[in-house]
């Protein structure tokens, strides 16, 4: 089996959610770089929210790919929010001396959620406020499990 | 690092790139046994995954040797030594890398200048040719480096254990992988043997079946020659009782006359017998050929009403023939057709009591065959034993009918006959109202036109 199918890409809405709740080996993380940019072209959505809460440790490599993700993300008009990294990850990320260029990161999925609420607000579609409904609902029980 | 010393734990083997999930998982586990916090955990699980994704990318194979250091000041630490066999690298490169100029292909350029500032001591030995090989230290706090000194036993049987289980699992492989060689080895044997013992079982069938044939063939043989020996004497007989009968030997007294008819009568049926016996050996060789011809029926009936009257007569038995008009000729062997209607006519005269009646029939069926049936009021029978009655010496078996006279061969070879002529027999029989036997023949085809 395909290592990358463990990390599930869900749409909630117009955006993206994606745990990663393993550990990835580089050719989990290529494949499921591709897999968050077909979504992307598939579903139309307008943002990615990856979430390494359970993630502990990143790498150069896994970095670059949140990087290259984020850049992708941009260039298909979505928008890329990376939340959930433990402290000691960040220190261990400067002190590597990587920035995750590009790569907006927040708390926790509620602040996600809110930065990808304001991105979607700045459109008018019809059906918004149900998708912010469902956005909202998820965050609730996401933080909740 | 002279002054150090280093009790070495264990290697870990990188073959490729997602052994670098196991290396991390690995270190992590042992520093965190080693009590290292949390952070410097994820820092030295980091620069392990930096250092073998190295690996992996320039030298595809190499290994990560893990070490207990103690220092002279009694400092104590990790000590991860990450070495290759790969094309190592000039010190323009090296520079480069540890400044941070470095361009990766994989990273952020970063991999090697953001190990060395994760970890406390950090030597990199390289050189075009000679492989890579990258050792660097983490120090425990002091506060917990007495602590895990004294647990240096504890955390190398760890390590060796989690190390053991790879090997294990390796050799579990391997195990797996011999048993199913000896499986496979014992299936090809076992094969082996039952092809031998099917090529025998083979060869005692062909002994078996070529003496079968064999003596097949010497009871054919056997049965013509004697049917023939027997003939010859039996008209030589039957020559001798003309004499007496024709009057050329002169009036023969009543007593005479008698005596001389029973013995007629008694050479006849053993010719008849004999005749049996020739035809059943014939139809068994296969040795018996049809002459084919266009037949009249209506010929035919006539001339075999003529012949069974005196057996209908004694037994005052009535024979009707029932024949429908314009009845195209069939296409038939007209001797073994007369001896098929023969052998149904007076087994129906046999089977039937006395003042009883016995009808041959024949009508179309269907455009291109007639059927012709023999039906008597005779005792009929039993459904389980119309099975076997075209079975060879079928009467002889049957206790019902041993009173008559037969071999029982003769609905044997009706039944061959029929067969021979592309027909199939079939009996309707209800005991004690008596039996049908009926047969079709295919019409001539010349005839059928006309």
């Amino acid at each position: 089996m395909d290592g990358a199918q463990r990390i599930p890409v869900l749409k909630v809405g117009r955006v993206l959610v994606v745990p990663i709740q393993v550990d990835m080996d580089d050719q989990m993380v290529i494949s499921l770089q591709e897999r968050i940019l077909s979504e992307l072209e598939r579903t139309g959505a307008r943002g990615v929210l990856i979430d390494i809460t359970l993630l502990e440790m990143i790498d150069s490599f896994i970095g670059r790919m949140l990087s290259d993700i984020a850049a992708m993300a941009r260039v298909m008009d979505a928008r890329t929010v990376v939340v959930g990294m433990r402290p000691a990850v960040a220190i261990t990320l400067v002190e590597l001396g990587l920035e995750l260029r590009g790569v907006e990161t927040v708390l926790n999925v509620d602040e996600g959620i809110r930065l990808l609420r304001d991105e979607l607000d700045g459109h008018d579609d019809e059906d918004e406020a149900t998708l912010l409904g469902e956005l909202n609902l998820f965050g609730e029980s996401f933080n909740r499990a | 690092m002279a002054d150090i010393n280093t009790t070495r734990l264990g290697d870990i083997y990188v073959r490729r790139e997602a052994d670098i999930v196991a290396v991390r998982d690995r270190v992590r586990r042992l520093a965190r046994d080693m009590g290292f916090d949390a952070t410097t955990q994820i820092k030295i699980t980091t620069a392990v995954s930096e250092l073998t994704r190295n690996i992996c990318e320039y030298a595809e194979s190499g290994a990560i040797t893990l070490a207990l250091v103690e220092r002279a000041d009694g400092a104590v630490g990790l000590q991860l030594t990450a070495r290759d066999d790969g094309p190592g690298m000039d010190e323009q490169a090296l520079d480069a890398i540890m400044h941070g100029s470095y361009q990766s292909a994989s990273g952020l350029g970063v991999g090697l200048s953001g190990t060395r500032r994760l970890m406390d001591e950090f030597e990199l030995d390289s050189a075009p040719g000679a492989g890579t090989r990258v050792t660097v230290v983490k120090w425990l706090p002091p506060a917990v480096a007495a602590k895990t000194k004294e647990r240096i036993e504890e955390l190398r049987a760890h390590f060796a254990a989690d190390a053991e289980s790879a090997v294990e699992e390796l050799a579990q492989q391997n195990r797996d992988l011999l048993a199913v060689l000896a499986e496979l080895e014992e299936k090809r044997t076992e094969l082996e043997r039952v092809n031998e013992e099917l090529s025998r079982t083979n060869a005692a069938l062909n002994e078996a079946n070529a003496r079968l044939r064999e003596v097949a063939e010497m009871k054919e043989e056997f049965l013509a020659l004697t049917t023939h020996d027997l003939r010859s004497p039996l008209t030589i007989i039957s020559g001798v009782i003309n004499f007496f009968t024709s009057g050329r030997l002169g009036e023969l007294t009543l007593e005479q006359q008698h005596m001389v008819a029973m013995m007629e009568r008694n050479t006849q049926s053993l010719i008849e017998l004999v005749n049996d016996l020739l035809d059943a050996a014939k139809l068994e060789s296969g040795t018996l050929q049809l002459e084919l011809s266009a037949v009249a029926i209506a010929e035919l009936a006539s001339e075999l009403r003529e012949a069974m009257a005196p057996m209908a007569r004694e037994k005052e038995i009535v024979l009707v023939t029932d024949l429908h008009t314009n009845l195209p000729p069939v296409r038939a062997d007209r001797a073994k057709l007369r001896r098929i209607l023969v052998n149904l006519l007076s087994n129906a005269i046999k089977f039937t009591p006395k003042g009883g009646r016995v009808t041959l029939a024949a009508t179309r069926d269907g455009d291109e065959r007639l059927r012709i049936s023999v039906a008597d009021t005779g005792v009929g029978i039993p459904e389980e034993d119309i099975a076997r009655l075209f079975d060879k010496y079928e009467q002889a078996r049957s206790r019902a009918t041993r009173s008559e006279k037969g071999t029982g061969l003769g609905l044997y070879i009706t039944k061959q006959l029929v067969e021979l002529h592309d027909g199939e027999i079939n009996v309707e029989s209800q005991v004690g109202h008596g039996s049908t036997f009926s047969f079709t023949l295919p019409v001539a085809q010349d005839a059928s036109a006309s």
